[in-house]
């Protein structure tokens, strides 16, 4: 009796996490170079017994097996491309494909982003919004009146006072995974490289599968909020079911209670 | 007397297990690849009786024995884009072979990712088996074809291993989405020809909410009515054991 109660547990347990994820997806629909995660499940072990009335359950066909429930297995990202947001700020940078800007982190590590809403910090240097820099590092002259960046990552300027040469400065480089799904999120927009993501292989953009770059655009979110809401609404139903079958246990009980006055 | 005792008990225990079964299904909605586990409470025949090892000693005591029978229903789930390279559905028969711990199993959960060492695995470490054995896939653009052939930047790689059944029924659950076959069932490999993968989509769990909610429903009435018999029972027996006994 207690095991539909314990199924129904952890089905609750499972799509209140299927809740968080959606909840979080839905928290980050505006926010530049988000990835929606989404919840997995798997059954958990089975017991084999024989039903009561039966002798031997040696034959196949007799075997009755009951499941414990459903666990989470993993929370995973979903690397497609997300929405297009033009801003006309030549710093602001969207990958069209595969890959990730590198980000050095105030540990020394290097990040993985999808956020390409650079900036300028008071050393002239090319920082994302939390004020880390990109790897590797690009320092901008002083004197320099505009900047361009190339769809290859090229970033050129020109200079005061002299109009006619762009020069080109520096080249953004970007990293991609394998297996983008296996890396790990760090908060702030930033991932982290894991044993599941594999190696990260560096290129300019536009070369070795990697995206090219478009300069005045902005990649945001890739959550869809009809699809998270259908998502959302099927969960509550389902927590809701689970929670009917532990009262249906419990009235079970009850009645086994009441048997003997 | 004693006969209509032990069938309410008998009737009550089956009603449980149903109930937990059924519990379990629904649990599981949500869990890609899984298949409900169906529940058929039906008469035990002579044949059954006559197999069974209380069978003499109890067939006089027993007029009518039911029995739970739990097949996997291992109809086709509903398939569900997800856009990820290594999420595949299987459309149509046949199962995923993985390993898992030395031993061989098998899914439909085709939610699968890479491993430390780049090896095709399932999300709780199980390696995914193709045609020559565990995949490791090298770096590039991942296709997987219909016939389920693993394509690399083009070039064909390897192809899944995904097996059929006599009576793909017959299949254990394990649990952590996978199932193994009986000794007696040997897996065979389906052909190019017999199998549809579907890459970027998930085949979600085929257990049916409403189905399953009516099946508990008749289960705890079914218990409730059973719990009335057997104290029906009760009642006879007090009353041949303690009224008639004082008058004779």
């Amino acid at each position: 009796m207690l095991r539909a109660m314990t199924s129904a547990a952890s089905g609750m347990k499972a799509q209140q996490t299927n809740i968080d994820a959606i909840a979080n997806n839905l928290a980050n629909v505006n926010t530049v170079g988000y990835k929606r995660s989404h919840a997995e499940f798997q059954d958990l072990l089975y017991e084999s017994i024989v039903p009561t009335g039966r002798g031997s359950g040696e034959s196949a066909p007799t075997r009755v097996e009951i499941g414990h429930g459903v666990k989470l297995v993993a929370t995973s990202k979903v690397f497609t491309q997300g929405v297009i947001s033009q801003t006309s700020n030549p710093l602001d940078l969207m990958i069209e494909g595969d890959g990730f800007f590198q980000i050095r982190l105030p540990d020394g590590s290097i990040g993985y982003s999808r956020d390409g809403s650079f900036k300028l910090d008071a050393d002239r240097n090319i920082v994302t919004s939390a004020g880390y820099r990109l790897e590797p590092a690009i320092q901008v002259p002083q004197d320099a009146t505009d900047i361009h960046v190339a769809r290859d990552g090229t970033v050129s300027v020109l200079l005061a006072g002299d109009t006619s040469t762009v020069q080109d400065l520096a080249q953004i480089e970007l990293a991609r995974f394998a297996n983008s799904a296996g890396l790990s999120s760090r908060g702030g927009n930033v991932y982290q490289e894991s044993p599941n993501s594999g190696k990260p292989l560096v290129s300019r953009a536009g070369g070795d599968g990697l995206g090219e770059l478009a300069s005045g655009f902005l990649e945001m979110s890739n959550v869809e909020t009809v699809e998270e809401l259908v998502k959302m609404i099927t969960a509550q139903r389902a927590y809701e079911l689970n929670a009917r079958t532990i009262t249906m246990a419990d009235e079970m009980l009850q009645t086994v209670n009441q048997m003997k006055r | 007397m004693l006969k209509g005792l032990r069938a309410a008990e008998t009737a009550m225990n089956i009603q449980l297990t149903k109930t937990n079964v059924l519990a379990n299904n629904l649990a599981n909605v949500d869990t890609a690849g899984f298949k409900q586990v169906l529940t058929q409470v039906t008469e035990m025949t002579d044949a059954d009786l006559n197999q069974s090892e209380r069978a003499p000693a109890q067939q006089g005591l027993i007029d009518q024995i039911l029995d739970l029978r739990a097949p996997i229903d291992m109809t086709q789930g509903q398939l569900r884009e997800t856009g990820r390279t290594f999420d595949v559905a299987l459309q149509g028969d046949g199962l995923f072979k993985i390993t898992k711990d030395g031993r061989e199993h098998f899914t439909r959960n085709g939610s699968f990712s890479l491993d430390a060492e780049r090896k095709l695995s399932t999300q709780d470490g199980g390696i995914v088996q193709g045609a020559g054995g565990p995949i490791t896939i090298p770096d590039g653009e991942v296709v997987i074809r219909g016939d389920g052939m693993i394509l690399v930047d083009g070039a064909e790689l390897e192809r899944l291993s995904i097996v059929g059944f006599e009576d793909s029924r017959l299949l254990r659950h394990v649990g952590g989405s996978v199932f193994s076959a009986p000794d007696d069932m040997p897996a065979k490999t389906l052909a190019a020809d017999e199998v549809r993968v579907a890459q970027g989509m998930l085949e979600r769990s085929n257990a049916n909410p409403i189905d399953t909610m009516i099946g508990m429903i008749a289960a705890q009435r079914a218990f409730e009515m059973e719990a009335k018999v057997l104290q029906a029972s009760d009642r006879t027996l007090d009353k041949a054991v303690n009224e008639l006994s004082r008058k004779a």
